[in-house]
């Protein structure tokens, strides 16, 4: 059985002033559907490329991808965006809610992407909001709310089109910690509920409760470690 | 459709949030759509309304062919419209219409108005009935008939107070008594804008009366175009069969009526305008679609988490158009307010003008709301498309890092500047259209017409042909007026003649030495009006060599003729013209042969600006017409002796009131009213394409210096000097800048001549002109960098570092 991510020999590089700078070397590297893995290294390790050219927001690099059985290099770019749109979603450090759109309009809008009818948008929308606890502020705009509230209706927007992968860089690199628990112990939560977990982060601790760390460094796979 | 209102939604709400950004947006598009709506509102009353009369594409206009003030035809003589009705019976209608200067006077108040000699079945065949009373009737234009005639609407309410009993009550038309018998409807006017119609007697075998007729004709039923075309011409060869001269190197045509609202210089002009507006608007797209798209990628970050959240590149296009469709509508709303203002104030000047046909209306109507919503569905477009396009290609190839900052930047960047330049360009091209515009008309107000126009103060007057029928008649009455004026004390010296220098009341004759043969050639051609011995002293004028008119010169004595310099340069051979006679319209049998017994300095008798023609003046005595200007020197302010000349005409001849009384400066400015009103519009479409320049600038600067905010600081940290901070900033504004007033001077000169040669024959662009534009937007591009100069000079250098 295929695993739910399988990269074999990608590699992803820039021109730059005549010659090429490599972010990706080889990256060969399988997910399994349901696993939680954390993504390591020092800046300009190439761990947001990584992401990025899983999250199937980068094309051009080389080598195979496998997502859920689907081979992405040899998709055309609409259809790579309509699997996108169907098993990934995100969730940023600094969340990038939609700063014009209220709470309850942030989680609507992957849906309505996905050209959701308004009535099964409007039952999903209020379900997360109570499923999340923040119905008593689905009408405020985001710069109403704190971090840790931003980042909770980062992940809600991010899950409510029931992915498959999620990708978080850097979930709980803006939050303190207080916060930045209450969102990990969220991911755990969705990660228990099936949900295949890449998150990038430079917090060791929160690294280490994932089952597995992958480490890079100068675009190379330095390891990819199953927790111990 | 969820989606879009959902889009909508939230480009409304991006506005509420940045309400000036949005403000300056509408402002920009409302702008370049209010100058669009102006003219398409000008453009449907000209051409494409039907007229105000019934059955419009039925009717024709004829008449020979050349300019003649009412479309492209020129008036026929009472002789040829009668044969011409004769010839079209059965095939259409044939009405026609003599503007004319009429009198009316009753209840002692005599008044000087536009009229018109018609034939009878003039409102008939336009299908407009009278409001009140009847329409005049064959019996009204048979010779001897009791005199009749028919009110204008405005003319019953302005002198009458709307009385009903206004029908069948005796009034003095031209001092004689004459029967109300109608009033016309509300707004109708004919030809252009006439308060008072009388009919004419066209007979065929009586000799030409005093006016010129425009012709219309509605065809019969199952009559075409091409039968009255073809029955026209077989009376036109007939005609210039059995009289060669009067005929010879005319041709006669026949063209739609609708073409009387505009004709070939109108729709010359017309057609500048909206080159001009389309232009200006093509700038406002410009500008908004540069400050929307420096906004998209400020915007960018945003974008990119669309994509991430599923939006596809269509939904993220329609998402970006949604905001500047929202923009375009209030931008409409705001233009069609100004372009209402716009046309106000054109219909208000226009109706000021000698020669606008009252009945053209310039109203906001269906079709120039179709057109309207045409022009703002390609402004949201133009403005929106390729900032959404640009946004589509660069969110989907954006990666998710925090803070990522060339987020496609330099693309951007490249159409960002590209779009400045095409602005800079467009303005300095209009700028120098409007500088070449306002000194032509400057050259012209201080043209030199050959006479002294300080303390000169005129008028005109139109004697009735009926209490002074003979020439002698009217002569006496010239006499008496001037000798009146020269009794007053305030009064340096007084004429009458017939014309009016630097006008077009003069006549226009063909002209040969006396006894050369005319050929088919063009001949030498003259200006020439007839005036009194006291010219020279009214008007200024200094006599050159010879003598100028005296008691010698009476109607029975030789012709003879005062010319200027320009007729000695032009037809004297290098000999004096004392002496030598000259024949007017040598190949009319009538034209009249002169003597040449004074040379004057250089007169202009026609209206300045065009090519200086010779000027022939001949004494009153022997070409006396029953309409005369009359000019007074005065010893202090002329217009202070208005009143007195007024009652001085009154005393002479009470039917006969004076009109059109003003000083010189208000003469020529009356002659160039259509210059000066195109002038005051491409001034306003110049002005506000060169405040969009100037935004345009601004925006990008600001944009520049914004997104330049850490490397100015790091610039500055590092010891770079203030100058060095601003060439580095603004070095490549200033090229955008030249490049931009290269393209602009390459296409204003050819632009600018173009438009010249449409009107008065002005001189094209020059250096001043050329400079001053240059002159201009420089300006306006340093204050429209003022403010980011400030910005970047003032950026601390902790500050910038900690940006983002």
């Amino acid at each position: 059985m295929d695993p739910m991510v399988r990269l074999v020999d990608v590699e992803r590089s820039y021109p730059v002033a005549g010659s090429r700078v490599w972010v990706l070397r080889h990256i060969n590297l399988d997910i399994g559907a349901g696993e939680f893995v954390s993504v390591m290294g020092p800046s300009g390790a190439g761990k947001s490329s990584l992401l990025n050219v899983l999250g199937m927001m980068d094309h051009d690099w080389t080598g195979r991808y496998k997502l859920d059985g689907v081979a992405v290099e040899k998709l055309d770019a609409k259809r790579r965006q309509a699997l996108q749109r169907d098993k990934i979603a995100f969730v940023f450090q600094h969340y990038h809610l939609i700063d014009d759109l209220k709470v309850w309009e942030n989680l609507d809008l992957p849906l309505q992407y996905r050209d959701v009818p308004s009535k099964e948008r409007a039952a999903q929308v209020g379900d997360l909001l109570d499923r999340f606890n923040i119905v008593g502020k689905k009408d405020l705009y985001p710069n109403q709310l704190s971090g840790g509230q931003q980042q909770l209706v980062a992940v809600a927007r991010a899950v409510i089109t029931r992915p498959r992968l999620l990708l978080a860089d850097e979930p709980t690199g803006a939050l303190h910690s207080s916060q930045a628990r209450a969102i990990m112990d969220l991911l755990h939560e969705l990660n228990r509920g099936g949900m295949t977990i890449v998150q990038v982060t430079h917090n060791e601790a929160f690294a280490a409760e994932a089952q597995r760390s992958v480490r890079l460094f100068d675009g190379w796979i330095e390891s990819a470690a199953p927790r111990t | 459709m969820n989606a879009i209102l959902h889009d909508l939604r939230d480009a409304f709400r991006a506005s509420l949030k940045h309400p000036g950004f949005a403000a300056l947006i509408a402002g920009v598009l409302g702008a370049g759509l209010a100058c669009v709506i102006f003219m398409l509102t000008l453009l449907d009353g000209f051409i494409l309304r039907p007229l105000p009369f019934a059955k419009p594409d039925e009717l024709l206009q004829a008449g020979f062919h050349g300019d003649g003030g009412l479309g492209d035809v020129f008036p026929v003589d009472s002789r040829d419209l009668a044969q011409i009705r004769r010839y079209l019976a059965g095939k259409a209608d044939v009405a026609a219409a003599g503007r004319s200067t009429i009198n009316l006077s009753d209840m002692d108040r005599p008044e000087r108005y536009h009229g018109a000699h018609v034939t009878s079945n003039l409102f008939h065949v336009l299908g407009v009935a009278p409001a009140l009373g009847r329409d005049f009737s064959d019996d009204d234009a048979k010779p001897g008939a009791p005199a009749v005639t028919m009110l204008s609407y405005s003319l019953w309410h302005a002198r009458y107070g709307g009385d009903a009993s206004i029908i069948g009550r005796e009034v003095r038309v031209d001092g004689q008594p004459a029967t109300v018998i109608g009033v016309m409807p509300k707004d109708f006017t004919y030809p252009r804008n006439e308060d008072l119609w009388v009919p004419s007697t066209i007979v065929e075998g009586l000799p030409a009366d005093a006016y010129a007729y425009w012709v219309i004709a509605r065809r019969s039923a199952g009559i075409g175009d091409a039968d009255v075309a073809n029955t026209l011409d077989s009376w036109f060869a007939d005609a210039a069969r059995a009289d060669p001269n009067r005929f010879l190197g005319r041709t006669f045509r026949a063209e739609p009526l609708a073409r009387m609202a505009a004709d070939r210089t109108t729709r010359g002009t017309l057609g500048s305008m909206l080159a001009a507006v389309v232009m200006v608007l093509l700038v406002s797209c410009a500008n908004a679609a540069n400050l929307l798209l420096t906004r998209t990628l400020g915007r960018s970050q945003e974008l990119a988490v669309r994509v991430a959240l599923g939006a596809s590149r269509r939904r993220l296009i329609a998402h970006l158009l949604a905001e500047s469709v929202l923009l375009t509508l209030s931008a409409t709303a705001i233009a069609f307010v100004l372009a209402r203002a716009g046309v106000a104030w054109q219909q208000s000047v226009m109706s000021q003008t000698e020669f606008y046909p009252q009945w053209l209306r310039f109203d906001i109507d269906a079709t120039v709301l179709l057109l309207a919503s045409g022009a703002a569905l390609f402004t949201a477009l133009a403005a929106g498309l390729l900032p959404a396009l640009r946004a589509g290609d660069f969110a989907v190839a954006s990666d998710l890092r925090d803070g990522a900052r060339s987020v496609a930047g330099g693309s951007f960047a490249r159409v960002s500047r590209v779009l400045v330049v095409g602005e800079i360009a467009l303005s300095c091209a209009l700028l120098i259209c409007v500088g070449t515009l306002v000194r032509g008309i400057g050259a012209i107000d201080r043209a030199d017409l050959g006479i002294e126009p300080a303390h000169l103060l005129t008028a005109r007057v139109a004697l009735s042909t009926h209490a002074h029928p003979t020439a002698a008649d009217q002569l006496h009455v010239y006499e008496r007026i001037s000798q009146r004026m020269r009794e007053d004390a305030e009064v340096v010296d007084a004429s009458v003649g017939t014309p009016l220098p630097g006008t077009f009341y003069n006549a226009f004759h063909e002209v040969l030495p006396a006894g050369a043969a005319p050929g088919t050639a063009t001949l030498p051609q003259l200006y020439s009006g007839a005036v009194d011995a006291h010219f020279l002293g009214a008007y200024g004028v200094k006599l050159e060599s010879g003598r100028f008119f005296d008691s010698r010169d009476r109607a029975d004595s030789e012709k003879v003729a005062v010319v200027d310099r320009k007729f000695v340069e032009r037809l004297g051979d290098g000999a004096s013209v004392l002496g030598r006679r000259f024949r007017l319209d040598p190949r009319d049998p009538d034209g009249a042969t002169v003597t040449i017994v004074g040379v004057i300095g250089p007169l202009t008798l026609d209206t300045p600006g065009g090519q200086p023609t010779p000027a022939m003046l001949r004494p009153l005595s022997q070409d006396v017409f029953y309409i005369a200007s009359i000019a007074v020197r005065t010893r202090g302010d002329p217009l202070a002796f208005a009143t007195r000349i007024d009652g001085i005409m009154h005393e002479i001849d009470a039917d006969a009131p004076l009109y059109w009384v003003r000083d010189y400066s208000a003469v020529i400015r009356d002659s160039t009213v259509s210059e000066r009103v195109i002038a005051k519009s491409f001034g306003v479409f110049g002005a506000i394409a060169l405040a969009l320049a100037a935004a345009g600038l601004y925006g990008v600067m600001v944009f520049t210096v914004s997104r330049r905010t850490r490397e100015i600081g790091v610039r500055r940290a590092l010891g770079a000097p203030a100058r060095r901070v601003l060439a580095n900033v603004f070095g490549r504004s200033a090229l955008q800048l030249g490049i931009g007033l290269a393209l602009g001077v390459l296409a204003g000169i050819p632009l600018a001549r173009l438009l010249t040669q449409s009107l008065q024959d002005m001189p094209g662009a020059d250096l001043v002109v050329v400079l001053g534009a240059l002159c201009v937007l420089v300006a306006a591009a340093g204050l429209a960098v003022a403010v980011p100069v400030r910005r970047a000079l003032r950026v601390d250098p902790a500050v910038a570092l900690r940006h983002e």
